[in-house]
């Protein structure tokens, strides 16, 4: 007769399970990605809205978040060359994207700095 | 230098395979001489590659804070945070040899040089020739060493230190010489004035001791000699205790999060010059590991090991708490590591040898020359931006850990300013409180008080860093500097009168560390402030400030007290202006 499964190998079994059962919880990195598009600005609206933050995309390279506007540019370089000119110092450069900080309070930005640097 | 044979060993050292006899090792004094000689003249010549290499901020921070008097030296660490010895001798050494990059990274390289004879005397000492022999090898041509030889930073010494440190702590409580004792508590005092890291390295030296005094049939001497040891160095170490007090209560490194559980296998990699050439270390060291383990050197190696998990596993556990972790400060373990891998590689016959032959291959090309002269980009905004400065321009770096590298690269005369308002010592970084003023200081109104002490025609240069590796701008300190340079630079650009005059670099090439991006403003007169809020174009207020600004230079007084005339002036007239 086989003796039972001990109680640490359950236990390990039952993390081995729970791990592998993560990515179909949706757990893990936003998906940026489906089949014949790519858009980096779609997980970001997703996780303001999950913040709080009302967001919404805007004429086809940006993001809006109470105000503050999200561009996003082809690439972090692109978006590094810009505030590298002297066209972007307003902008946070976070990868590809530049959050034009204006004036909006710190505790917004937490929240969009946040959803964009993930 | 004396190398002495280690008790309990034969006095000649254990005889090489026949297969190796073409690689036959040095014996006479002569050619031992020779051998580190020749090692020592090939360090130089990897360790001097980059030697005038451009500084980045550390590098900044040390020139600055050396530059000070001797007592404005300990002064000026009490912002910093760092204990002062390397600070000291750099004080000195400038005075000598100058203050050019060259210069500076000169005293580090002594001290990475000083490594390879540390190295033979350690090795030979402890586990033989052949390992002694091998370990000044490895110490002339390790990766970590040849990168920080070439910096002005204290890492170079730390290391030498740690090396001493580890021998004589083997050799005063393993190897039972007394004479060691001494020097141990010496050197264990050098390491903590060096770097705050040397304490960690002193804890896990004095838990080594507790180890090794349980079972010791000697234990009241052994535990005698450890208090000679560890107290001395405490005594040593005593009238530097009230600053680091108030630098513990004052001071951090909000700059740091805290280390992952990979981060110690990280460190291996980083004081071996990267994966593949910890891997070819490890697996030659691996090799003669069981020798190793089996023979008289036994308990050096274990207590050697030892020294290196206590002091990682100690660090990783206070960064957890209070992070403060980074991979260069594992100097203090790497004399340790080279000597015990040295051993195992010394034991571990062909594959030993083998391994040995690999790694020094694999270590001499590195670090690359384009990585070291490639670790920021100051130079090259000063260069570019310095013809348009003058005595009395101000300079607002965004990052303020920056100012002393700027000030370094710029011209005289300036002033500095950062987030928090004006710099009163440009050449230190005050770390006290700095993430909470940081947090708590107005961006708006710092800004409009710099500003009114500028006056018309005066330059702003804004200096903000390049936000490129996301993984570098997610602690509590780089964060926040990331947004406060964004808020600052939303100011400057909205502020009536400011004219972009210059933005550099023209090329950025990516920094190993924080690389710097520049936007020059001018401060305008009447008519810029006029033209503010008129419809003109960006284009036509420029064409009118650079009329206005050249109005202004030929007939200053006359201008300047009818700024109206200015509206008559080519280029400015156009009714849209108006």
């Amino acid at each position: 007769m086989s003796p039972p499964l001990s109680s640490a190998l359950r236990r390990a079994a039952a993390l081995v399970a729970g791990l592998a059962l993560l990515p179909a919880a949706g757990c893990g990195a936003p998906d940026e990605r489906n089949r014949g598009s790519y858009d980096p600005r779609v997980p970001v609206v997703a996780c303001l809205r999950d913040a709080g933050v009302r967001g919404s995309l805007a004429d086809g390279r940006a993001v809006v978040a109470e105000g503050v506007r999200i561009e996003f540019l082809a690439t972090p370089g692109a978006a590094e060359a810009r505030q590298i000119s002297g066209r972007a110092q307003g902008a946070e450069q976070i990868g590809r994207a530049l959050i034009w900080v204006d004036r909006a309070p710190d505790k917004l930005l937490d929240r969009i700095e946040e959803c964009v640097d993930r | 230098m004396s190398v002495s044979t280690p008790p309990g060993q034969p006095a000649a050292a254990p005889r090489s395979r026949p297969s190796h006899s073409a690689l036959r090792a040095p014996e006479r004094p002569s050619e031992v001489g020779a051998y580190l000689l020749a090692l020592i003249a090939l360090s130089a010549v990897l360790r001097t590659q980059a030697i005038a290499a451009p500084l980045w901020a550390d590098e900044g921070i040390a020139h600055g804070i050396a530059s000070h008097s001797l007592g404005g030296v300990l002064e000026a660490l009490r912002q910093d945070g760092s204990p002062p010895l390397y600070y000291l001798l750099l004080h000195g050494w400038m005075r000598v040899v100058g203050e050019s990059e060259a210069s500076l990274h000169a005293l580090s390289l002594v001290f990475a040089l000083a490594c390879v004879p540390a190295a033979l005397w350690a090795g030979w000492a402890i586990f033989g020739r052949a390992t002694g022999l091998a370990a000044a090898a490895l110490a002339a041509v390790d990766p970590y060493l040849s990168a920080y030889a070439q910096e002005a930073r204290m890492y170079t010494l730390l290391s030498l230190l740690g090396l001493l440190a580890a021998a004589a702590f083997v050799l005063a409580f393993v190897r039972r010489d007394r004479r060691a004792v001494g020097p141990f508590g010496a050197v264990l005092a050098m390491m903590a004035y060096t770097h705050n890291w040397g304490l960690v390295f002193g804890a896990a030296a004095a838990v080594a001791l507790l180890l090794l005094a349980r079972p010791a049939p000697d234990r009241r001497v052994l535990l005698r000699d450890g208090v000679l040891a560890f107290g001395g160095a405490a005594v040593l170490y005593l009238p530097w205790l009230p600053t680091l007090l108030g630098q513990a209560l004052e001071t951090g490194a909000p700059w740091a999060t805290p280390p992952s559980p990979a981060a110690p296998v990280e460190v291996v990699f980083n004081l071996f010059g990267g994966a593949v050439g910890a891997v070819a270390l490890l697996a030659g060291a691996g090799a003669g590991l069981g020798a190793l383990l089996r023979g008289p050197a036994r308990r050096p190696a274990v207590v050697m090991l030892g020294l290196v998990g206590g002091t990682l596993a100690l660090a990783w556990l206070a960064s957890q708490l209070s992070p403060a972790w980074n991979a260069r400060y594992f100097g203090t373990v790497l004399g340790a590591l080279v000597l015990v891998t040295a051993a195992g590689m010394a034991r571990g016959r062909a594959l030993g040898l083998a391994a040995f032959v690999v790694t020094v291959a694999l270590w001499i090309q590195q670090p690359s020359t384009t990585v070291l002269t490639n670790k920021a980009n100051a130079d090259v905004l000063a260069a570019e931006l310095a013809p348009h400065l003058r005595a009395g321009d101000l300079v607002i770096s965004m990052q303020p850990e920056q100012v002393p590298l700027l000030r370094y690269y710029l011209p005289p005369g300036l002033r500095y300013a950062d987030p928090r308002g004006v710099v009163s010592d440009p050449r230190v970084m005050d770390w006290r409180h700095a993430l909470e003023d940081l947090r708590r200081v107005k961006p708006a109104p710092t800004l409009a008080a710099l500003l009114a002490r500028v006056p018309p025609g005066g330059r702003v240069l804004f200096v903000a860093p390049v936000t490129e590796h996301r993984r570098d701008w997610r602690a509590p300190w780089t964060e926040l500097v990331r947004r406060r340079a964004a808020q600052w630079g939303a100011l400057l650009e909205a502020t009536p009168g400011l004219r972009q005059a210059a933005a550099a670099p023209r090329f950025y090439r990516e920094s190993l560390t924080v690389g710097l991006y520049a936007v020059l403003y001018r401060k305008g007169t009447e008519i810029s402030r006029a033209l503010h809020g008129t419809r003109a174009t960006a284009q036509e207020k420029s064409a009118c400030g650079a009329v206005a600004d050249r109005a202004l230079a030929a007939d200053g007084a006359g201008v300047r007290e009818r700024p109206e005339e200015l509206f008559r002036l080519p280029g400015c007239a156009q009714g849209r202006l108006g």
